[in-house]
């Protein structure tokens, strides 16, 4: 019996259709989550909450970030992973309080290691999403102007539906 | 930060969750398969509206023309002067324009068609001009909250042309851009 009402409760998982939120720790990433919170997922829109939410945010490698390759590089390794670790949690927590406060409970989380391009798509892929979003410049400082193509990478290579929510530019 | 972004966000209560939502449509299978795409899953509701339009916001379809081009080249003994290109005639420029306009109708024809049968009235725009230029400018004008185009629904040859709508409003685009990617097996 306890089989049977597991099986049921995985159709019914199986039957919402997925969508994937990418974040990080730019002001950009939480606008897109609190946009697409307010438009697919507020009762008003969506009375029986037909999409499960998935919001993941890429930690880089601490290897990644530290590019230059110095005698104290190595040293540095272990700290330079808290502070990854740390920031990707914060950025989770973040998450889950932007969550709570539109009400909306089935949510999972995920940090995945690596660069943002391919954890986004991996994530996708591995919940056969039906759509993606991310920010745009949803990247922090040091990399955005590798990774301002984030977007432009998931736009392309994702294999679902991508959104992409800006934030509006405050008009002069 | 919180507190400062909620008022950007939410002004006012339930009812302002409708969304404006503009659908570029092109003569591609990819771009019709994005609005009904759109139209399953921006416009569903648990109940089963006449219109459903009416509680879900307002859909938008917009069809840019390419401008005629009213010179054509010379091929022939008036190669003489290239600077000054032959100019169709009046004639030649109203067909041509009539057949641009008929295939835009026939395409926004299929494109009501497909709103209908899923109970969503959708207004028709049709603009001249660059396709992307026009339809980021058009989104901006209509305020849209969100920008839906198809992409890759294109044989490689005008993938080179077309590809680039979505991606110039990807990065021009005030609003957010969906960007529907045909279901993998489709053929272009």
């Amino acid at each position: 019996m306890a089989a049977k009402a597991e099986d049921a409760s995985t159709a019914e998982a199986v039957g919402k259709a997925v969508m994937v939120v990418g974040i990080d720790d730019s002001e950009h990433s939480f606008y897109a989550l609190q946009w697409t919170l307010l438009h697919f997922f507020s009762p008003a829109v969506r009375p029986s909450g037909s999409y499960k939410l998935v919001i993941v945010t890429a930690k880089p490698t601490p290897t990644s970030v530290i590019s230059v390759a110095s005698p104290g590089a190595t040293d540095v390794l272990p700290f330079v992973e808290s502070d990854l670790r740390k920031i990707s949690s914060q950025v989770i927590e973040k998450a889950k309080d932007i969550c709570a406060a539109h009400s909306v409970l089935d949510v999972e989380y995920e940090v995945v290691e690596g660069d943002a391009r391919n954890v986004l798509c991996e994530v996708v892929d591995k919940h056969h999403a039906e759509m993606l979003v991310v920010g745009s410049h949803g990247y922090g400082a040091i990399k955005r102007a590798v990774l301002g193509s984030v977007s432009d990478y998931c736009a392309h290579h994702a294999h679902c539906t991508v959104m992409i929510v800006k934030k509006p530019k405050p008009k002069h | 930060m919180e507190e400062s972004q909620a008022p950007v966000m939410a002004e006012g209560g339930g009812e302002d969750k409708k969304m404006k939502v503009l659908v570029a449509v092109e003569e591609t299978e990819g771009s019709l398969y994005a609005l009904s795409w759109a139209l399953d899953n921006l416009f569903t509701s648990a109940s089963d509206v006449p219109d459903k339009t009416e509680s879900l916001g307002r859909l938008v379809l917009i069809h840019a023309q390419q401008p005629l081009q009213h010179f054509m080249h010379p091929v022939g003994p008036c190669m003489t002067d290239p600077h000054h290109p032959v100019y169709a005639t009046s004639s030649v420029i109203d067909s041509v324009r009539r057949a641009q306009e008929q295939n835009s109708r026939n395409l926004l024809e299929r494109a009501t068609q497909v709103c209908r049968s899923k109970l969503v009235e959708a207004e028709m725009v049709i603009v001249d001009g660059d396709p992307k230029e026009m339809i980021c400018q058009f989104a901006e004008q209509m305020q849209a909250d969100l920008l839906v185009v198809g992409s890759r629904g294109l044989s490689k040859i005008r993938r080179a042309i077309l590809g680039s709508v979505s991606d110039y409003c990807a990065h021009h685009a005030t609003c957010p851009v969906l960007i529907v990617k045909p279901p993998k097996g489709n053929h272009p």
